[in-house]
């Protein structure tokens, strides 16, 4: 006779048909003596009943969209913060050149002579600018575009990378409301 | 078995085998309208599974979009040569796992366990949608009651019509693993209906208590 504690995982295989024809004779034997293990096949029987009626979960409404704007949501907010990044500098450059303003005209009544020095500075500024520009078509010739274009990203890099991260925090803050639900077709 | 994802033609999960090849393919290749297809087409599974598992609506909504998300980032991961459902199956299991142990809620009470979402069979009599929906609800609630380990093994074989070597390779575990959990879990449903006579009174015979017929009755 097969002892009762490997009688029990016999008996769930049996609910699969995994048992060899000898196996199964041997277990029937068993069963007709022990009834412990009898009533225990008869209960894994109504389980094995129940649990091979039940119907699929079925979602209450299609998922596709939702799932869908989930995985599309990083990709807008990294093309939020470049918009975010480009129109902080663009608005930089006037409040720029009001603040300028605004130091010379307070400079020009207090000390004159200063600004006619900034004045001097900033024509040598020019200058010094024009050279920048020149060396870097003197890197452009020597080294290739690639150079001047990485130098150039170099020093935007920090200030979009701020920008990004604080877009994706805006993002966030303002979670968008999941769609209406769509009716399964 | 009737009621499985495989052979159900009302819940069609996996579309034709070579139809699926392309789109699946597709996707790898970062075509988004052939993941919107994929998605359509194993969101059923998935969420069944999720639902199994988690036993809420909600989570099981949740945890679904974010099996995609998970399967989207891993697309490129995938083995061509291997059945798409296992591998999205796999990628379910591990995060409902993953979720249950986070939230430290292995399973429910008897009390707060959800009733099931199935969808009602349209032709059925009003008799037998009670009754099947007081099933689901049975088989919902035994589900809670055991240990998430055993509820997937359980879950594969009666939806999905998984075999042990199936299931074995989709939860990543040896077939006498497969087994012996089968076994624990059918063990395990066997206490639970021999100690709730109320479970044991509709698994057996699936009838309607006296209320519900009273109350069917009257409304006719």
């Amino acid at each position: 006779m097969v002892p009762c504690p490997l009688v029990g995982e016999q008996l769930s295989l049996r609910l699969d048909n995994r048992l060899s024809a000898r196996e199964r004779t041997a277990l029937e034997a068993h069963l007709a003596v022990c009834p412990y293990c009898r009533r225990l096949a008869l209960r894994l029987d109504e389980i094995d009943r129940l649990f091979r009626r039940a119907a699929p979960a079925t979602p209450s409404r299609d998922l596709t969209a939702a799932i869908l704007k989930a995985i599309a949501s990083p990709r807008e907010q990294r093309m939020l913060g470049v918009t975010l990044a480009t129109a902080g500098l663009l608005a930089s450059v006037p409040s720029l050149f009001l603040a300028a303003a605004i130091l010379i005209l307070a400079l020009w009544f207090t000390r004159p002579d200063a600004v006619l020095q900034a004045i001097l500075l900033l024509v040598e500024g020019i200058g010094q600018f024009y050279a920048l520009i020149v060396a870097a078509r003197v890197v452009l010739d020597l080294c290739g575009p690639w150079v001047v274009s990485g130098l150039s990203a170099a020093f935007g890099i920090g200030v979009l990378g701020l920008t990004v991260l604080w877009g994706q925090r805006v993002m966030r803050a303002m979670t968008p409301p999941m769609p209406e639900s769509i009716p399964l077709s | 078995m009737g009621t499985s994802f495989v052979k159900e033609p009302a819940l069609n999960a996996t579309p034709h085998l070579t139809d699926e090849q392309v789109w699946i393919r597709r996707a790898c290749a970062g075509d988004h309208q052939a993941f919107a297809h994929v998605v359509q087409a194993y969101q059923g599974p998935v969420y069944n599974l999720c639902y199994r598992v988690l036993g809420h609506v909600e989570e099981a909504e949740d945890a679904t979009q974010e099996t995609f998300l998970r399967v989207y980032v891993n697309l490129h991961h995938y083995d061509h040569n291997k059945r798409f459902l296992n591998w999205i199956l796999t990628i379910a299991s591990n995060y409902c796992i993953d979720r249950l142990r986070k939230k430290h809620h292995n399973w429910t009470s008897l009390d707060d366990a959800p009733i099931s979402e199935s969808l009602p069979i349209l032709n059925e009599t009003a008799e037998q949608q009670i009754e099947r929906s007081e099933q689901a609800e049975t088989i919902q609630r035994l589900l809670n009651l055991l240990p998430p380990d055993y509820r997937i093994p359980l879950v594969l074989l009666y939806w999905y019509d998984f075999s042990y070597e199936a299931i074995a390779e989709t939860l990543q575990i040896s077939v006498p693993a497969v087994k012996s959990r089968l076994h624990r879990a059918r063990h395990r449903l066997a206490e639970l209906l021999s100690s709730e006579p109320a479970f044991a009174s509709e698994a057996s015979h699936g009838s309607l208590s006296a209320g519900r017929r009273a109350t069917l009755a009257a409304t006719r």
